[in-house]
């Protein structure tokens, strides 16, 4: 082992090699993966001067410990789930110059549920259909990270050293209101259903993971619409099965699916969603198309800015 | 046809909600129109039975371009052909066989004759990477999803849930009712061409024995025999 390598030497309760995800390929079948959160992965690789594309290490909840192989500047943003290196604490949103043989390990969660580090140079792995991102369910042939894994890393000169200012560092508490647009099948689901949807507070379930987001609260399943032809599900979908129990599709969830989809998180939300944790709580709320775009622009103008002033 | 946002950056066109060859020339029609004049910032398109998600960036491409260049589709335009597959199955892995027998009053050899008679229209893929969605069924042999799905289909698994037969390309969990496996490898993401099978295409299937299926899934280099008649 040497330079340009990194080595994990506990991988931590899931941790994987991701970028920004993988464009095009949905009519075969083929989920987008990437970073869950993808606010705080495109900061964290700004902060060591990567393309917001590199690919990244995201880990889950904690125990992920790695081990440099030679002098890199890194960035971990995110979830706090309380990184130390060399059993000191280390800052999240800024750079950090680690050195041969420099322990890293994220020791307990503290806040968030997922956390993004960036190395200089980013991951060395080759694309597989045009991107480096792992599918948590299905190999594609992207590297596994698990105990004693090496990693090889892009060789790199760049010390670029960045802090990204308080005001553009996210929040992360254990409760979440997210917004909500209407699905396609948004006009069959009865009136009772709508209001426990958005009157109760829903509590995010321990089979969730990067697939799917399943939400556990009091739904009467009377008069639900049931199944529907197979078709297109996106990045947000709230499907709703036949027991009135809704489910958010995330990142690595089905392309397709067969039940009614009464509404879509939008897009800024998913980030936060994304870092909830099983047992977290979370609430939705209804905004128009007019309200998400605007939501959308000030959140793209929030992100330019974030990567432009720190 | 109805075209609906379904996010900041999604929408979804859907014609009737069945499973027929003229409906879904529609929606091959539509992807058809983004295919040959592709607007810049659409990254993805999903076809299905009846519908078409498109996915696109809003901030190179607005709903209202999307939908003004979905009033120029022609719809009548004939499609491109498909291509026509044999497929060979063994039907000797058949999970499902006495629930096909009893609910259908067959006997097993009916049933498969029955099933390989037909030439199968490949309507969409999606769920999982590859995952094939044809139909339709002979009215004799459909069975519905199962109640409980396993656990655990075997990649290759040839199954039905009602007017629909599909195949698994990969391991996964299933409620299909699963008559037989294929040896065909119908996703392989290190392959240039990851996907052997498009939508639009027609697959006959051909009964072959268990050291047949052994001897071409062994084969790496084995490709799936086009059929070339009418």
């Amino acid at each position: 082992m040497g330079a340009n390598q990194l080595l994990i030497k506990k991988a931590g309760l899931y941790t994987s090699i991701q970028d920004l995800g993988r464009i095009g390929f949905m009519n075969k079948g083929v989920a987008r993966s990437g970073a869950m959160d993808t606010q705080s992965a495109s900061l964290a690789n700004w902060l060591v001067g990567n393309d917001a594309n590199t690919a990244l290490l995201e880990t889950t909840f904690q125990g992920l410990t790695v081990q440099f192989q030679d002098s890199r500047m890194i960035a971990i943003a995110g979830g706090d789930l309380g990184a130390h290196l060399n059993n000191r604490p280390v800052t999240l949103w800024e750079s950090v110059q680690v050195r041969e043989g420099d322990v890293l390990a994220f020791d307990k969660k503290v806040s968030g549920f997922r956390a993004y580090l960036a190395i200089s140079g980013g991951i060395k792995q080759s694309k597989i259909m045009g991107s480096r991102s792992t599918h948590s369910m299905i190999d594609l042939g992207i590297e596994k990270i698990k105990d004693g894994s090496i990693l090889e890393l892009y060789s790199t000169n760049s010390q670029v050293e960045r802090s990204s200012s308080e005001f553009h560092r996210p929040i992360y508490t254990k409760h979440f209101t997210a917004r909500l647009l209407p699905g396609p099948e948004f006009e069959s689901f009865p009136r009772e259903y709508m209001d426990q949807l958005t009157t109760q507070q829903l509590t995010i379930s321990p089979d969730s993971n990067r697939m799917g987001y399943r939400l556990i609260g009091d739904f009467d399943s009377k008069d639900l619409p049931q199944g529907i032809l197979s078709s297109g599900v996106i990045l947000g979908t709230i499907q709703v099965t036949p027991s009135g129990q809704p489910i958010i599709l995330m990142n690595d969830g089905p392309t397709t699916g067969g039940y009614a989809r009464v509404g879509n998180v939008i897009t800024p939300d998913l980030n936060y969603i994304a870092q909830l944790a099983p047992g977290d709580s979370l609430r939705f709320t209804w905004v128009n198309f007019d309200q998400a775009d605007r939501i959308l622009k000030n959140y793209r103008d929030r992100q330019s800015e974030a990567i432009s002033v720190g | 046809m109805e075209i609906k946002r379904i996010g900041e950056q999604a929408c979804i066109i859907s014609f009737k909600e069945e499973i027929s060859k003229s409906t879904h020339h529609q929606v091959m029609a539509l992807l058809g129109h983004f295919k040959s004049q592709p607007l810049v910032g659409i990254t993805d398109l999903i076809p299905s039975y009846n519908a078409l998600t498109i996915i696109f960036n809003p901030f190179r491409v607005q709903f209202d371009q999307l939908r003004e260049s979905i009033s120029q589709v022609d719809f009548e335009k004939a499609g491109q052909p498909g291509k026509k597959w044999k497929m060979p199955v063994c039907y000797d892995f058949a999970l499902d066989q006495k629930d096909f027998c009893q609910s259908t009053g067959l006997s097993w050899q009916e049933v498969i004759d029955l099933y390989t008679s037909t030439t199968y229209h490949v309507y969409m893929m999606g769920f999982l990477p590859g995952f094939l969605y044809m139909g339709e069924v002979d009215t004799k042999i459909r069975l519905p999803r199962k109640k409980t799905p396993r656990k655990k289909v075997e990649a290759g698994s040839v199954g039905i849930a009602g007017a629909q037969t599909g195949v698994y390309p990969i391991m996964s969990p299933g409620g299909w009712n699963i008559l037989g496996r294929t040896p065909i490898t119908l996703f392989d993401p290190t392959d240039e061409k990851p996907f052997p099978v498009e939508i639009g295409d027609e697959i006959l299937f051909y009964p072959i024995s268990q050291q047949e299926f052994k001897t071409i899934l062994k084969d790496k280099k084995y490709r799936m025999e086009e059929s070339h008649g009418s």
